[in-house]
């Protein structure tokens, strides 16, 4: 089995993983901070339905998640998966939502760290709280999350081969087929395809970190 | 509706008991085990009285069967190529071009193989599965096609040095835990006088032997012929001939009550009588283990 | 005519009665302090007056314009109060500049939001944010703020960033302008400083309200004082007679604590 052969088919493999790591940030982003919104919501019946939601989530493993969504439309309701990649959908569903849940937490960390003086100063100045929130707070709480985020998008793609539970040919899953003809050193290799991915991660947040260093908050 | 939620709650159950026996990846012929709790079958029965009287129709509406597998070489792997092959790969084309349907190969996770099945993610089990008591009576298992044994693995010149049971004193065993290897190095005479160990899969035992940290291993015969020798990171290890432990047979599992499994048993008695499994087995050195007729 | 008239404002937190009843007049070009300890209920009052607090119940009227009534039945709407509110300007204790925007977008960044309704916004935008720039910039060099238009919030002293704060809120044009506490977040040799704006602003007859706890200051720039204790207005007058010849004795208590 030749080095580039076995490189080639890591990289189809970590593709996948990739894959679901950036389906997650597409649509766990936005949902979450909608997610933060009801979790402080005034209305206090949206208010616990969306934190007793977000416990369920965070309260239970992700790959118990993923074997729900999978599997329990099929066991209960005789429904197949659908989708041409069933797989991947069913597990980017239980990954945008445990995602979107944790990231609310931050959200909602961020926003509630956020001092009052900053919402009365732009409502005497005659903003809507929908423009305070917007052109005063947003750019404040992403400063204040960066930190926790880059934290939660390196355990994504370390996460993403969680997948692989529900077959998703993720890369430790190749890694695995090349263990059951015998050959083991791949799936060690395997770990350098995250480290690398972690570290352009690094770099990237250190330089949003730094794009945001001139002004305190 | 109360059946439902029952059943939702069962499942939910049925999912915890997963994750608590999670993380043998690599087993491929120990029994599925406690994941068939007792509440399981209400949901099982649920989903077979649907799927009884139209599975076959199922699969030949689709036009295709799927086969749950797992890559464990000689029965299911990739060749150079990247392309499935094996005994089973084409043993199971073979059927299924009998049955007028089209193949279609899904990866699967061993521990999840009754999930997958009766969610109709797969339409089939067919990887050199053991049949055990508790399969046959939760799934619709075909007739057994070919026959198993737990055998001693060791070092090439290590290949004489373990023929009786005296040679076993104080030698080193690992087996995969759970796996009818663990259960003959701990109840089989021959292994009386060695320390065993248990490891977690079929591969650790074989790297366990290759690094020395272990004189040998009893693990399955089949799946041993395509890991090591030539070829492979384990190519100083043999098997040791002369032994043979706790025979085994192999079937192909389909859904509780499903018509596909007489179906797929004509097929083999066909390719039994026109000789096309033999061909296939001897392809893989398998000849000798086929028990079809 | 009063250009501030507040007419039995009353407030209560849970079963706290903190305003009981505040009544008072301010006519147009006056500066007027309110005094008291903490907890008689000057802050509330500011707040209430601000909207940062709905009050419970009475009326207040800025410029013969009702903008809080709790009899009326009229219901505005958030655009239509929010309208209302920019009558008042206020310039709070703690600044609550926007950190991650300089000095001079500070100042600017409500009015080119407010300029974004105007229906010429589109074609005029650039000669539209010109003039908003132009007229911040007036403010701050007035501010003596001229050399740090493009400096962030961090990199200013406690008395400039009260400054900014004070050009903002001037920026609105309010017909009253409050303020909390102006100088009770800084060291007491940067006060000096913004007491010199506030007093260059009573020359210019800017319409003020000062919550405040400097008494020279309050004697000096003000025309009226209004002492509150314990949700009331317990005396009122011109600045030389409230704080020079008090005649209630729990005034009499507050300035002897003062001046301690």
């Amino acid at each position: 089995m030749s080095f580039s052969t076995v490189n080639s088919e890591l990289f189809i493999g970590f593709f996948e993983n990739v894959k679901l790591f950036g389906i997650t940030l597409l649509f766990a982003l936005p949902l979450g901070l909608i997610i933060a919104f009801g979790s402080m919501s005034k209305f206090s019946p949206v208010k616990l339905l969306t934190r007793g939601f977000v416990w369920i989530i965070r309260g239970t493993p992700l790959m118990l998640q993923l074997f729900v969504v999978f599997y329990v439309p099929g066991l209960l309701f005789d429904i197949r998966f659908p989708g041409s990649n069933p797989r991947m959908t069913a597990a980017a569903i239980a990954f945008v939502i445990n995602y979107a849940c944790y990231f609310s937490e931050i959200y909602r960390g961020g926003i509630e760290s956020i001092p009052k003086g900053q919402y009365e100063a732009g409502q005497v100045l005659g903003m809507t709280k929908t423009q305070v929130f917007f052109k005063v707070i947003l750019l404040q709480v992403i400063k204040r999350i960066v930190p926790p985020m880059s934290n939660e998008f390196m355990t994504l793609i370390k996460d993403t081969s969680l997948a692989r539970v529900i077959a998703v040919a993720d890369i430790i899953m190749v890694a695995g087929k090349f263990s059951a003809r015998g050959i083991i050193w791949p799936l060690f290799y395997t770990a350098l395809f995250f480290l690398v991915f972690c570290g352009l991660m690094t770099v990237i947040f250190g330089r949003i970190e730094k794009r945001l260093d001139y002004f305190k908050a | 509706m109360n059946k439902k939620v029952l059943a939702l709650v069962l499942a939910i159950v049925m999912m915890l008991s997963f994750a608590a026996c999670g993380g043998n990846g690599g087993d491929t012929t120990t029994a599925a085990g406690d994941t068939t709790a007792a509440g399981e079958t209400t949901a099982a029965e649920d989903a077979t009285a649907e799927a009884g009287e139209s599975d076959l129709a199922y699969i030949q509406n689709k036009g295709e069967m799927v086969i749950g597998y797992t890559l464990f070489a000689p029965m299911n792997y990739e060749d150079d190529n990247g392309e499935l092959t094996g005994f089973e790969t084409e043993f199971a084309k073979a059927v299924c071009k009998e049955l007028g349907v089209t193949p279609k190969f899904q990866l699967i996770v061993w521990d999840s193989k009754e999930t997958e099945l009766k969610s109709k993610s797969i339409d089939c089990i067919w990887n050199g599965m053991t049949i055990n008591d508790d399969l046959e009576k939760n799934l619709s298992i075909s007739t057994p096609y070919m026959a198993n044994k737990q055998v001693l693995i060791v070092k090439k010149e290590n290949a004489d040095k373990y023929l009786k049971a005296e040679d076993m004193k104080n030698a080193n065993i690992v087996a995969e835990k759970g796996s009818a290897g663990e259960r003959t190095a701990q109840t089989n005479e021959f292994f009386a006088g060695a320390n065993y160990t248990a490891v977690e899969d079929q591969q650790t035992a074989l790297m366990e032997v290759f690094g020395n940290k272990a004189d040998g291993c009893v693990v399955d015969y089949v799946l041993s012929i395509g890991m090591i020798g030539e070829g492979t990171s384990y190519e100083d290890l043999v098997v040791v001939d002369s032994l043979a432990f706790e025979p085994e047979q192999y079937g192909i599992a389909f859904r509780k009550g499903s018509d596909v499994t007489a179906k797929v048993n004509e097929a083999i008695t066909k390719l039994v009588e026109s000789g096309e499994l033999q061909k296939i087995a001897e392809k893989y050195k398998l000849a000798e283990q086929i028990i079809a007729k | 005519m009063a250009i501030l008239e507040v007419t039995n404002l009353t407030k209560s937190f849970g079963k706290t009665k903190v305003l009981k009843g505040i009544s008072f007049q301010l006519e147009k070009g006056n500066v007027l302090s309110v005094i008291g300890s903490s907890g008689s209920g000057k802050t509330t009052l500011l707040r209430c007056i601000n909207f940062l607090e709905t009050a419970d119940g009475g009326k207040i009227v800025v410029d013969g314009d009702t903008i809080f009534d709790s009899e009326s039945d009229v219901k505005l709407s958030k655009k239509q109060q929010l309208e209302k509110q920019l009558k008042i300007g206020l310039v709070f204790q703690d600044f609550n500049l926007f950190p991650q925007y300089n000095v001079l977008d500070n100042v600017t960044l409500a009015l080119k939001i407010r300029a974004k309704e105007r229906p010429d916004f589109k074609k005029n935008k650039k000669q539209i944010y010109a003039e908003i720039e132009q007229k911040a910039l007036a403010l701050l060099k007035k501010m003596g703020l001229s050399d740090k238009v493009k400096n962030y919030p961090c990199e200013l002293s406690g008395g400039q960033k009260q400054r900014v704060s004070i050009a903002r809120a001037m920026a609105l044009e309010p017909k009253i302008l409050f303020f909390d506490e102006p100088t009770s977040a800084l060291d007491p040799e940067l006060t000096g400083e913004i007491l010199k704006v506030i007093r260059e602003l009573a020359e210019e007859h800017m319409t003020m309200v000062i919550v405040t706890h400097e008494m020279t200051f309050a004697r000096e720039v003000s025309d009226y004082i209004v002492f509150m204790d314990d949700g009331i207005i317990a005396e009122e007058g011109k600045a030389e007679e409230v704080i020079g010849n008090p005649k209630t004795e729990r005034l009499k208590a507050f300035l002897s604590k003062i001046s301690d």
